[in-house]
């Protein structure tokens, strides 16, 4: 099996470079003045991705520097899009917005995460490792 | 003049009734202190509005004076968010020990860890052992101290109490299996320390509480969990392990 096409979301500039030549956004540039409708249901799947790379990292929360965010750089996927696992506290704490079609697939799948083989998994975290180490 | 009105009123001719600021603002007393009185009010609610401005817009300057965009909120976007770490899961892993502020502190033959959140444990369960270290897994901080992490209300890794490195000795020296070796720190940012921070990175501090040597990363550390039961964890960003002596002096 070849190497996953994994799709990269969360990756900003102010969280730290990462490798796989991956153009970095500014978190501060992906801000929406209003809230997701179905917020709580798009951060329960944000923190149920199987995680890949379980890293101990304590950084500051941009938004609020005096607010510190533990293990924000682990790296979780399902299987189609990879994601750090402080993802999920952004979007939740401070409106940050998700890639359309992420939003658009994480709705098809009615906010459930699809079952992933141990063998895919362990490709995906190949991956990761490029990308974070 | 009628008995009723002429016990309402005094020998001075004010009224009995007299007393409430709307008495004094109605003339009750003369003009004089109806004036004082309408004086002081608008002065008070003048401040009160002056104040109520300040408390508003001062957070807004300074967001302008530190770069923060507007679209930005320092206490939050979502108004209805709660720390989750003040309401955490205890631990599902019973602890062999505690630190004074209550964090868990776990022992296994070579290796100590400090907090249960799911990065301490994998990391506590994953890493290869280095042959002559005894490992210590908690979290760093730049600032000099350790955070031992915790599982909160909303089931994700959040940060604890703040810890002297001497603690971190104490815990390290508890567990029943360190036989008084060198130290290997899986923390992160553990050999750094921020230029403003005013004390020595949290490794040399160790090394200085233990009389030992004591290997730390420069950055982020982590292990992959599809990897071998026994990883070397790794450093983000081509971050490198630096070894601190005791009393000072660095190799790496």
């Amino acid at each position: 099996m070849g190497e996953p096409a994994l799709r990269f979301v969360g990756m900003f500039r102010e969280l730290g470079p990462v490798g796989l030549g991956l153009v970095q956004e500014s978190i501060f540039d992906n801000v929406s003045a209003v809230e997701l409708p179905d917020v709580d249901e798009v951060v329960r799947y944000l923190r149920a991705g199987y995680v890949l790379i379980d890293m101990m990292d304590l950084a500051d929360d941009p938004f609020d520097p005096a607010r510190q965010v533990m293990n924000g750089s682990t790296i979780r996927t399902d299987g189609d899009w990879l994601w750090r696992d402080d993802l999920a506290y952004y979007v939740h704490r401070h409106r940050v917005t998700l890639p359309e079609d992420f939003l658009a697939l994480i709705r098809e799948r009615r906010y459930v995460m699809p079952h992933r083989d141990e063998e895919l998994l362990r490709e995906c975290s190949l991956v990761a490792e490029e990308l974070m180490f | 003049m009628s008995a009723a009105v002429s016990v309402s009123v005094l020998a001075d001719g004010v009224p009995i009734d007299c007393g409430g600021m709307a008495d004094g603002l109605a003339g009750c007393y003369g003009a004089v202190p109806a004036v004082g009185i309408a004086a002081v009010a608008v002065l008070g609610g003048a401040a009160l509005a002056g104040y109520t401005a300040f408390a508003v817009l001062f957070p807004q300057v300074l967001n302008a004076l530190l770069g923060v965009p507007v679209t930005t909120d320092l206490m939050g976007s979502r108004r209805d968010w709660k720390d989750p770490s003040t309401h955490p899961h205890q631990p599902t892993r019973p602890p062999d020990s505690q630190l004074a502020g209550g964090d868990p502190v776990y022992h296994r033959p070579g290796a100590t860890a400090i907090g249960y959140d799911e990065s301490t444990m994998q990391n506590f369960d994953l890493v290869a052992p280095e042959p002559g270290y005894h490992d210590v897994v908690v979290h760093g901080k730049r600032n000099g101290m350790f955070r031992p992490g915790l599982i909160g209300a909303d089931g994700a890794d959040h940060p604890s109490n703040y810890t002297h490195p001497a603690q971190i000795a104490e815990a390290i020296r508890g567990n029943p299996h360190y036989d008084g070796g060198p130290v290997r720190l899986v923390s992160c940012h553990s050999a750094t320390v921020a230029p403003d921070a005013g004390v020595a990175p949290p490794a040399q501090q160790v090394a200085d509480a233990l009389g030992v040597t004591v290997m730390a990363p420069t950055n982020a550390v982590g292990v992959n969990r599809y990897g071998p039961v026994r990883q070397v964890p790794r450093i983000r960003n081509g971050g490198q392990w630096v070894t601190f002596y005791p009393g000072g002096g660095t190799d790496g």
